[in-house]
């Protein structure tokens, strides 16, 4: 059983490194963080920067070049802790957990169904894995889930095919899918992000619903600012492979600490700010994590980063206010930087 | 949807009409008739020159004399109206008795090819695909490469001689001697059947190498998209979710050649049939537009035509049947 205090996953120093004929892509390079049952945690970044592969990590569905290294700790609510990044990706052990205790939301609704199967056949696949092998209370379900998620008729929707539902009404029917078997984590990969915006606001609403209804945990991957202060508990933002800043959502509103979240938040579009102000935005691009030279990764593109320290050592994810964690040497003692340079590791995550 | 099949029929037969003219036309494009290789023949073989007279006694009696839109509605009508698809003037027998043994048997080696190359080029390429880049994916590749680039007619004289020199048999024909003027029987039958693998492997070796390229590469395509994430992401295992997802993707393709395959193995086969002396249509249709048998080639051409567009019509049924996307699309 889960007691009240344990975390519902904890990873600690997460890696997924891509071997690409290029050379070694560390597509999500040390990641630590943890998700309390109920809790819902977003993950903010740009694009490229390597929160898919995270989450994909997490699932153990990474590429088949990834090689995951870390420890991913799941609590499931039933049974004994299992670390996920030990299991084999094909194999029984987390084939049992993917879809059951963990379900996962993708971004894309067009291509994220088969398009040659029925919307009620893909969802009652997952049920049949997870819950009942029974063919008939599985199609009651799916159709349960179906009025659920706010789709009309479904006993007839349930036997259409993808192509006869709109995109909003795809991703309901996914999110039912992901939501069947009960998870207590849910992973959404910018659900919202391929739908216009009035349906970008109800299916948020829906999953805001659907949280306080089942409770699950929610991993919600976002490079939505807005989405971020809608929906979200705490903050983790990355930036090229690592979390540059994990802090609760209202403190990274008030105090952003590390200069690209601040760059970030300033490059949102506000509405009311006095006319004809341009929209701030951050010089560069993502760097590709190929080859990285050491030294802080958004040294690059940062106004106030520090000539000879910031281009030479790793900066560490540490506790600059109370719970609050920024990865920049712009709060940290030099001294202390280089304590952290010298023991590599997690003694941060605490 | 019946709609759908009433306005496919009638492009059949809109089809099959055109299908007929051309191949009557073709047939006829080359200059001289059946009578001038007919007196050719005469003289090459017997040194004896026609008589005039009953060279025009031929031409007047199958109307060779007439104009050719003439002499094709002379064809057409009475297949249209009874069946009768004329006689050949080469053999001095009705094309269709001619041509019923040998079109039943092409469609036997036809059959029993595609059959193997199914067989043989799906399981490959679900494991070329699924182990992109490693030894077994190089070896297949590599022997499929040789496969597509060997001549049919030399991988036949290969079996042959291995054959003949191996295991003392000739692999020559489809059947052995003491069945060739038998009636069909069990016991007939099972000596064909014995006969078949050679021909079918000679048939079906360019085929399967050509599938195993096609289906590899659909499947690795298949394999990336995110609706096979999705399934993975449920749970479902490795290999049944393949076969559920895009598998059934990649035979789409691979079906909707069905049609364009039996053609291509009918004509391809041909110099096989030649070489290994197979009783099909190939070399009999060869013999005839050589001899410019009108009838008989242009019935066989013709019914070459008809199993073509059949062949396409079963695939487009096949497609319906499996992509909900194309029904949807047909019935509307």
């Amino acid at each position: 059983m889960n007691a009240d205090n344990h975390p519902l996953l904890e990873v600690e120093n997460l890696k997924a490194h891509l071997t690409l004929d290029e050379g070694v892509l560390k597509a999500v390079d040390g990641v630590s963080f943890t998700i309390a049952p109920g809790q819902i945690l977003g993950l903010v970044g740009e694009s490229g920067c390597g929160k898919s592969m995270t989450v994909q990590a997490l699932m153990r569905i990474e590429p088949k070049f990834a090689r995951v290294e870390g420890k991913i700790l799941f609590h499931p609510p039933r049974g004994l802790p299992v670390d996920l990044a030990a299991l084999e990706p094909h194999g029984q052990e987390i084939r049992a957990i993917r879809g059951g205790d963990i379900a996962m939301i993708f971004q894309e609704p067009m291509t994220s169904f088969s398009p040659l199967h029925t919307i009620g056949n893909q969802i009652v696949e997952g049920i049949r894995l997870h819950r009942t092998s029974s063919r008939r209370a599985a199609r009651q379900l799916a159709i349960e889930m179906l009025a659920r998620v706010g789709i009309s008729n479904p006993q007839q929707r349930v036997d259409e095919y993808p192509h006869q539902l709109s995109g909003g009404m795809r991703q309901r029917a996914m999110i039912a899918m992901a939501l069947a078997c009960e998870p207590s984590l849910l992973i959404a990969d910018e659900p919202t992000t391929a739908l216009d915006v009035t349906v970008q606001a109800q299916v948020l609403q829906l999953m805001r619903d659907l949280q306080s209804d089942f409770g699950m945990a929610i991993l919600y991957i976002t490079h939505d600012l807005g989405v971020v202060a809608n929906m979200v508990d705490e903050v983790a933002v990355m930036y090229l492979g690592k979390i540059v800043e994990y802090t609760d959502v209202n403190s990274l509103f008030a105090n952003p600490l590390h200069p690209y979240t601040q760059a970030l938040l300033k490059s949102v579009p506000k509405v009311g700010k006095k006319q004809r102000t341009r929209l701030a935005s951050i010089e560069g691009s993502v760097p590709v994590p190929i080859n990285r030279p050491p030294g802080c990764a958004f040294y690059a593109r940062c106004t106030k980063a520090i000539d000879g320290l910031c281009n030479t050592r790793d900066p560490q994810l540490v506790e600059a206010e109370a719970g609050h964690r920024v990865s920049c040497f712009l709060y940290q003692e030099e001294g202390e930087a280089v304590d952290e340079a010298e023991n590599q590791g997690g003694h941060y995550a605490g | 949807m019946l709609s759908y099949f009433i306005r496919r029929m009638f492009y059949m037969v809109i089809v099959l009409a055109l299908v007929s003219a051309v191949s009557f036309y073709i047939v006829n494009l080359p200059p001289g008739s059946w009578i001038e290789s007919y007196a050719l023949e005469l003289l090459a073989e017997g040194g004896e020159i026609a008589d005039q007279a009953e060279l025009d006694y031929l031409t007047q009696r199958y109307g060779l004399d007439k104009p050719l839109h003439i002499q094709y509605l002379r064809w057409i009508g009475p297949i249209l109206t009874r069946g009768d698809f004329g006689q050949s003037f080469e053999w001095q027998q009705p094309v269709w008795n001619l041509i019923r043994e040998r079109l039943m048997l092409t469609m036997i080696i036809s059959g029993a090819s595609i059959l193997f190359i199914y067989a043989v080029s799906i399981p490959i390429a679900l494991y070329s695909a699924t182990r992109q880049y490693s030894i077994g994916d190089y070896v297949f590749s590599f022997m499929g490469l040789i496969g597509l680039a060997t001549p049919n007619f030399l991988l036949a004289l290969v079996f042959m001689i291995v054959m003949l020199k191996v295991f003392g048999v000739s692999p020559g024909g489809l059947f052995s001697p003491e069945y060739l003027r038998e009636s069909w029987s069990l016991a007939k039958f099972w000596d064909m059947v014995k006969h078949l693998p050679v021909p079918v492997i000679v048939v079906g070796t360019a085929g399967t190498a050509e599938l195993i390229r096609i289906l590899r590469g659909l499947l690795l395509d298949e394999l990336e998209k995110q609706y096979v994430k999705t399934a993975r992401a449920k749970g479902v295992s490795e290999w049944r979710l393949i076969i559920k997802y895009p598998f059934r993707m990649a035979l789409n393709p691979v079906l909707s050649t069905i049609g364009n395959l039996l053609p291509a193995i009918v004509s391809g086969s041909a110099i096989v049939s030649v070489v290994l002396g197979l009783p099909t249509t190939g070399p009999l249709l060869l013999r005839s537009l050589i001899a410019q048998d009108t009838y008989a080639a242009s019935s066989m051409l013709m019914m070459l035509g008809v199993l073509t567009v059949l062949g396409i019509f079963i695939s487009d049924l096949l497609l319906m049947w499996l992509d909900p996307r194309i029904r949807y699309e047909r019935a509307n």
